[in-house]
């Protein structure tokens, strides 16, 4: 028996571990845009710890306090910035004056050492993002950062990833409302038709040539 | 392979002649191999559907990540710390204060004190000057 | 002969298998990801407070944004409280409503909408505030408002940090048309007014 001679089944196991073989690469592609996508990878929804356990719900939707009180550079800076502690102390100088709590501010606002926060939105180096002009032309916090008035602790509603930068500079009609309702958190884009949205593009003079999504525009 | 070998019939005289292998792969362990996976996939499918619906609803707020030692020391304070319905009082107070700065009455009606909508008191004092009020 | 060729161009092709595995380089670095520049509100273990964003040294001013002189920026003309707007700031629709905005995010958490004293904190916490609506706040100079958000009183801290000059007038001017509001002269409405306001709607 000179001849290599193989069993009569070589050839299914043969075409079928080529058919797995196809399948592992798909399911090692899939598993990897899964992973990329995934809160595993993204923190999307996956909340902090903070030296202060500061909720939004409590102070945004129960105690109705705007967003600007304690982002106050939002309209008119690149970042929105963290509050200092003077802001909190503002009214923990007098409410909850002795909760263990805001024992971390009390002494920070004492001794004068910020409060060092743990950053959920954080862009890398290379993209260049300015709150005031998004505020400006009609895009509402919730847009971006979701409904953070029903976050106890803050957690991210976005990847961040570019395509959804470029998504909303395409086609910002899908996602504008009007600059006084920027900063209501129940806001719905829905609220407006479609065509009354558009106008709003054109009123706030939104360029819709494609300038937007020029790479220098948030690359520079 | 030597045990696939053991029950297999082995090749055939033609084979053997030819020097190799004529017979065809047999095609139904492959198809099989594909039903069940994807078998195995839409039970995969129906069993986590049924999870999902045993556990919805139970699932409530996962946004609170704190570690340990952060959780006691949350419970640390004495019970009633916060209101019963926050929300309701905050939605209350704003809607009450709306409402008086939408709307027309007395203040004062012996002085002739009225209040008047916001709107209208901004047009005023723009018609009048800042010293309106005094 | 065509057996050989073939060979060949597959030996050529198959010489670049490697390269696809450049893929598996790629976003391995991650330098400009975190790039040695500071940005706002970000840790610095440089400086010894460990803030990248330094508060400006004691005593001092960021150039051209403060003069003494001016009553837009001290809300007062020669040491006495101001008793009108600066010229800079006009007295017209847009300021108001510019100030309402501010009102709103600013001062109504504590003194509320209406300017009562009544907001959602004040009814929540152990904390008096004042009623923006008596004869004493009503008679005051514009510029005490100015005052009270720059300087803080009592109580109450210094918003200054947080609302600009321009802010505070804006405010200043929306508090007076709240003042107005809430108790106007009716010989100042129309006959149609008066009987709403007879009726109480
Ligand atoms: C009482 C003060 C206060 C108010 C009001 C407030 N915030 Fe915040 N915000 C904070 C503090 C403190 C942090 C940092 C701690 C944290 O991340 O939870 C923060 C963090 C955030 C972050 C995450 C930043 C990051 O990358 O870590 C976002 C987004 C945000 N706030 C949006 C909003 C919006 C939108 C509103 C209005 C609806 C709002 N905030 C109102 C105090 C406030
Ligand atoms: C405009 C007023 C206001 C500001 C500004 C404010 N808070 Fe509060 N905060 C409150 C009130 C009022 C409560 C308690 C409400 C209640 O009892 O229902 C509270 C409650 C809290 C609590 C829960 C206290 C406890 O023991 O349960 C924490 C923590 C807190 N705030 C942190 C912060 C931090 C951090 C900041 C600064 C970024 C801040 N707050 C700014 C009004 C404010
Ligand atoms: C177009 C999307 C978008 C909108 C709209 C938006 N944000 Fe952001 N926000 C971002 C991004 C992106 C970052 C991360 C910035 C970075 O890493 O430099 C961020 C960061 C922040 C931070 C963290 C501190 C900082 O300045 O980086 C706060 C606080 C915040 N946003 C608050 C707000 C508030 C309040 C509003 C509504 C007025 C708002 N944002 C509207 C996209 C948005
Ligand atoms: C929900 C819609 C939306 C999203 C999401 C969004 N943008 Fe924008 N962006 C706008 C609009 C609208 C403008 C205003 C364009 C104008 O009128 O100049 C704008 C303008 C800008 C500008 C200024 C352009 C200029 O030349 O003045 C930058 C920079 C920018 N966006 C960066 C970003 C980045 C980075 C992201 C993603 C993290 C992002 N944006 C996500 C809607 C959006
Ligand atoms: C609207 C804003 C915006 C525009 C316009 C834009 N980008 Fe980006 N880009 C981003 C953001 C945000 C990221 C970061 C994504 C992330 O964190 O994964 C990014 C990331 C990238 C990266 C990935 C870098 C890395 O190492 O991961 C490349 C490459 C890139 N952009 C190229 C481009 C090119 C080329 C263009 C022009 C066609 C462009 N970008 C236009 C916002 C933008
Ligand atoms: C954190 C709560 C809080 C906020 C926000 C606040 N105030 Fe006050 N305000 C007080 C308290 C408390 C007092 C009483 C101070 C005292 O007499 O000790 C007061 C008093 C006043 C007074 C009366 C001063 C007097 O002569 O009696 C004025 C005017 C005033 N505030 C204006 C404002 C304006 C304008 C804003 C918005 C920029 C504002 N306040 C925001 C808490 C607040």
């Amino acid at each position: 028996m000179s001849a290599q001679i193989f069993p009569r089944n070589a050839n299914a196991i043969f075409l079928a571990s080529l058919f797995g073989l196809v399948m592992l690469v798909i399911g090692i592609i899939a598993a990897m845009v899964g992973f990329y996508l995934s809160p595993w990878y993204t923190d999307v929804g996956v909340a902090k710890a903070q030296p202060v356990p500061f909720s939004h719900k409590h102070h945004v939707s129960e105690l109705k306090i705007d967003c600007r009180y304690c982002h106050a550079t939002v309209e008119k800076a690149a970042h929105a910035g963290f509050p200092a502690t003077e802001t909190c102390m503002s009214c923990h100088s007098q409410v909850w004056t002795n909760s263990p709590l805001l024992e971390v501010v009390r002494t920070s606002y004492q001794t004068g050492e910020p409060v060092v926060w743990n950053r959920i939105y954080d862009l890398p180096d290379f993209v260049y993002f300015n709150h005031s002009v998004h505020v400006a032309k009609g895009i509402g916090c919730s847009s971006c950062h979701g409904r953070i008035d029903q976050q106890q602790l803050a957690a991210k509603a976005q990847p961040l990833y570019m395509g959804w930068c470029l998504g909303c500079h395409r086609a910002p009609e899908d996602h504008i409302r009007p600059r006084e309702e920027v900063f209501n958190m129940e806001w719905d884009v829905n609220a407006l038709s479609l065509a009354q949205r558009q106008q709003l593009v054109i009123e706030y003079q939104i360029p819709t040539d494609g300038r937007l999504t020029n790479c220098f525009v948030c690359h520079r | 392979m030597s045990h696939a070998h053991a029950h297999s019939e082995g090749p055939s005289a033609e084979s053997l002649a030819l020097n190799h292998e004529i017979s065809d792969a047999r095609s139904q362990p492959v198809i099989w191999g594909v039903v069940m996976v994807f078998g195995v996939l839409i039970l995969a499918f129906v069993f986590m559907g049924g999870l999902l619906a045993i556990t919805a609803g139970s699932i409530t707020d996962a946004s609170n990540t704190l570690s340990d030692s952060e959780v006691t020391q949350l419970q640390l304070p004495p019970a009633p710390r916060l209101e019963q319905n926050p929300r309701v009082d905050g939605d209350r107070i704003i809607a009450e204060a709306t409402a008086r700065l939408e709307s027309y009455g007395w203040v004062n009606e012996q002085a002739e004190r009225a209040h008047i909508p916001i709107e209208r008191a901004m047009e005023l004092l723009l018609e009048h000057g800042l010293d309106a009020v005094k | 002969m065509m057996h050989a060729i073939r060979r060949s161009f597959f030996t050529r092709v198959a010489r670049l298998a490697w390269l696809p595995l450049c893929l598996l380089l790629v976003a391995c670095h991650v330098d400009m990801y975190d790039q040695p520049k500071y940005k706002p509100n970000a840790v610095s273990n440089f400086f010894p407070d460990g803030r990248a964003m330094q508060p400006p040294p004691a005593n001092t001013v960021p150039m051209n944004s403060y003069n003494p002189e001016s009553p837009l920026m001290t809300g007062r003309i020669e040491g006495q409280l101001a008793d009108q707007l600066p010229p800079e700031i006009k007295l017209d629709a847009a300021l108001l409503a510019h100030g309402q905005s501010r009102y709103n995010a600013f001062c109504a958490p504590c003194h509320g909408l209406v300017g009562d004293g009544k907001g959602v904190i004040a009814y929540r916490g152990p904390m008096t505030v004042t009623s923006l609506h008596s004869d004493r706040l009503r008679t005051v100079q514009v510029g005490y408002f100015f005052d009270v958000i720059t300087n803080g009183i009592g109580k109450m801290y210094s918003y200054a940090s947080r609302i600009p000059p321009e802010d505070r007038w804006a405010i200043a001017a929306y508090v007076r048309a709240l003042q107005l509001s809430q108790n106007a002269d009716i010989a100042l409405l129309t006959e149609a007014e008066l009987q709403q306001v007879r009726a109480g709607r």
